[in-house]
């Protein structure tokens, strides 16, 4: 492999100056103009154009000092003006590289490369630079190397359904409401008033035995749902998956397209994951939690939006099948009453949601209808919660060898964990009172990562799990 | 192989704590205009800086001991609290060398070594030996 320096693009200039563009670049542009078209001069102008010529003098000198060298089997980031830093990275020690073009970066050529380790902070990349769109994919291929790709495309409709059941109203007024009042500022119009305004007149006009207050929360976190499928849907449209052997590359993004390369071996665990929604329309998605991920929220990148569990088997089968574990699986004992210990819990949940509501409509009856109201969404939760339980009945599964799989439940997400035994962070392994009557147990595997994915299992076998544990793991001491 | 910190890595944190000593008392000594006392407060930080430079600081990197074996790199350091940082080199991901102004005029690097969510750095060395510790860690790991 020949050596190669890669410099950073120039558009990085303005990321470097982007903390000073709004406190002195545009301060002495609207004082130039000021000087042009009144003659006015500001007082600190002088001072302005010193600070603007040495903050210009030491952001040229960073980005000069920038560059990537690309050796055997090793890159050097080299950077920092005053302050110098070297570091050297081995290809194997890369989880992934992330690399994104927006709007601007499509205009000027470069796209925003990023380079990410297992060392770098949580959410951060490790290292990120602007580079020339040509460079970046020489820059790539030399550390994941060249090698046929299946792709695996999927249609606008499997993403419309995956933003659908992956959105939440919480993301939508996290996001949206940031966006509104940036708006009104600039606008100089309330726009969050005028929105509340139609909302309430809006919800006004529905007539039905909740109070009016539901009316309008609902439509309000309707609308930001809304607001979240949409930023869903733009930024997972254009989804592609790309396999190779050794190698995995996903696509994705309208505006700003992303594309993230890692190496098969940097995955610490697959996940087949069903989020409520997912469960009403049937349908999984698979996930791969990749070392040092980067500025991803949790490490976590979407293999396959969403698919049903077979079609996604005969994908994980396919693209991913060192992860299958061999050996026979433990599964909790098929019989009414073990049914009857899963549906314990939800039985008992629905019993006393039941009983408080009944409590406060006597104690509060003028809230009677707001007590029905959030009595129906707490039994509705409950009969998910009861759902899950019958699936980890009869789905729920346990398989140790030198791969791993837990299928299981994650809060209230139905959850298939596939990893390899050395990433095995924690096995707990818990018994209630009732377990311990009848031997049984709940095991709970979180895997060594970030993201530190976990899946659990309730009422297996005690005797089983601690022999295979004991045989998987050469534990010679009594447990 | 047990190494310690050059001489020169010393007389750098001298005179970085001094320089930072110097810039605390000439801050507070700009502001004796409007109390006197202040004055008396900036000698105290310069010479409590003097002291601090002159006693303490030689002690602590006198105290620093670096060791490599087949399997990790240990650093022992401290007067008051001695503590030891021990990394495996299988759980080191990679490592980075630093240079100031001040520093690259006295020919050293300090060496932040990282792993998954933490890191260990290594004060000022020589720069060849630096050099040196980045290529053989690297060896290191993969034996």
């Amino acid at each position: 492999m020949t050596n190669k320096v890669y410099k950073a693009h120039p558009i990085m200039l303005f990321r470097i100056i982007k903390p000073f563009l709004f406190v002195l670049f545009i301060p002495l542009i609207r004082a130039i103009i000021q000087y042009i078209t009144k003659g006015e001069i500001n007082g600190l102008l002088a001072l302005e154009i010193l600070c603007v010529v040495f903050i210009s003098t030491i952001t040229v000198l960073r980005w000069r000092s920038i560059s990537l060298n690309v050796e055997q089997e090793k890159i050097t980031i080299k950077k920092g003006f005053l302050i110098k830093s070297c570091a050297v990275i081995e290809f194997s020690r890369i989880s992934s590289v992330i690399v994104q073009q927006n709007i601007v970066d499509y205009v000027f050529g470069s796209v925003e490369c990023s380079i990410n380790t297992e060392a770098g902070m949580p959410k951060k990349s490790d290292f990120c630079f602007k580079l020339r769109k040509n460079d970046a994919k020489q820059f790539y291929e030399q550390i994941y190397g060249e090698e046929n790709r299946e792709t695996i495309k999927f249609s606008p409709f499997q993403i419309a359904i995956l933003a659908a059941t992956t959105s939440s109203a919480f993301t939508g007024m996290i996001v949206g409401v940031p966006i509104l009042n940036q708006a009104s500022d600039l606008l100089g119009v309330a726009i969050s008033e005028m929105l509340l305004n139609e909302i309430n007149h809006v919800s006004s006009k529905f007539n039905n035995i909740f109070p009016p207050i539901v009316n309008t929360v609902t439509l309000i976190l309707l609308i930001a749902y809304f607001f979240a499928f949409m930023i869903s849907f733009v930024k997972n449209i254009n989804f592609k998956l790309e396999s190779g052997k050794e190698t995995a590359e996903v696509q994705s993004g309208f505006i700003t397209r992303k594309r993230i390369l890692f190496k098969k071996s940097k995955i610490n665990n697959i996940c087949f994951e069903q989020t409520p929604l997912m469960r009403v329309v049937k349908k999984y998605s698979m996930i791969a939690s990749v070392g040092g991920y980067g500025n991803a929220r949790g490490e976590k990148a979407v293999v396959v939006p969403i698919a049903s569990h077979d079609e996604l088997e005969k994908h994980f089968k396919r693209h991913f099948k060192h992860f299958k574990p061999h050996g026979k699986p433990i599964k909790p004992k098929k019989s009414l009453f073990n049914l009857n210990r899963f549906l314990f819990l939800p039985a008992i949940t629905a019993l006393f949601i039941i009983g408080v509501s009944a409590s406060i409509v006597i104690i509060f009856p003028y809230f009677d209808k707001l007590t029905l109201f959030l009595t129906v969404i707490a039994l509705a939760l409950d009969g998910y919660y009861a759902s899950v339980c019958f699936n980890n009945y009869k789905n729920g599964q346990l398989c140790l060898s030198d791969s791993v799989l837990i299928s299981g439940s994650a809060g209230f997400n139905v959850r298939k964990l596939y990893c390899d035994k050395s990433n095995i962070g924690v096995i707990k392994i818990s018994q209630t009172l009732p377990d311990r009557r009848f031997k049984t147990c709940k095991v709970k595997i979180t895997v060594r990562s970030e993201s530190a994915d976990s899946a659990r299992v309730k009422n297996l076998d005690l005797n089983t799990v601690l022999q295979i544990i004991k045989k998987q793991f050469n534990i010679e001491y009594d447990v | 192989m047990t190494f310690t910190l050059p001489k020169r890595t010393r007389i750098l944190w001298q005179i970085r704590i001094l320089i930072a000593f110097a810039a605390l008392g000439a801050a507070v000594a700009f502001f004796a205009r409007y109390a006197n006392w202040l004055l008396f407060l900036a000698a105290i930080i310069v010479i409590f800086g003097l002291v601090f430079v002159i006693t303490y600081v030689p002690f602590f990197f006198k105290s620093y001991k670096i060791m490599i074996d087949k399997s990790s790199i240990c650093i022992t350091k401290g007067i008051l609290i001695k503590t030891t940082n021990i990394m495996p080199f299988p759980r080191l991901v990679f490592a980075q060398s630093f240079t100031t102004p001040l520093s690259s005029i006295l020919k050293l690097k300090c060496v932040m070594l990282k792993a998954a969510r933490g890191w260990i750095l290594i004060p000022e060395l020589k720069s060849t030996d630096v050099d040196y510790l980045l290529e053989n860690l690297m060896v290191k790991r993969n034996d």
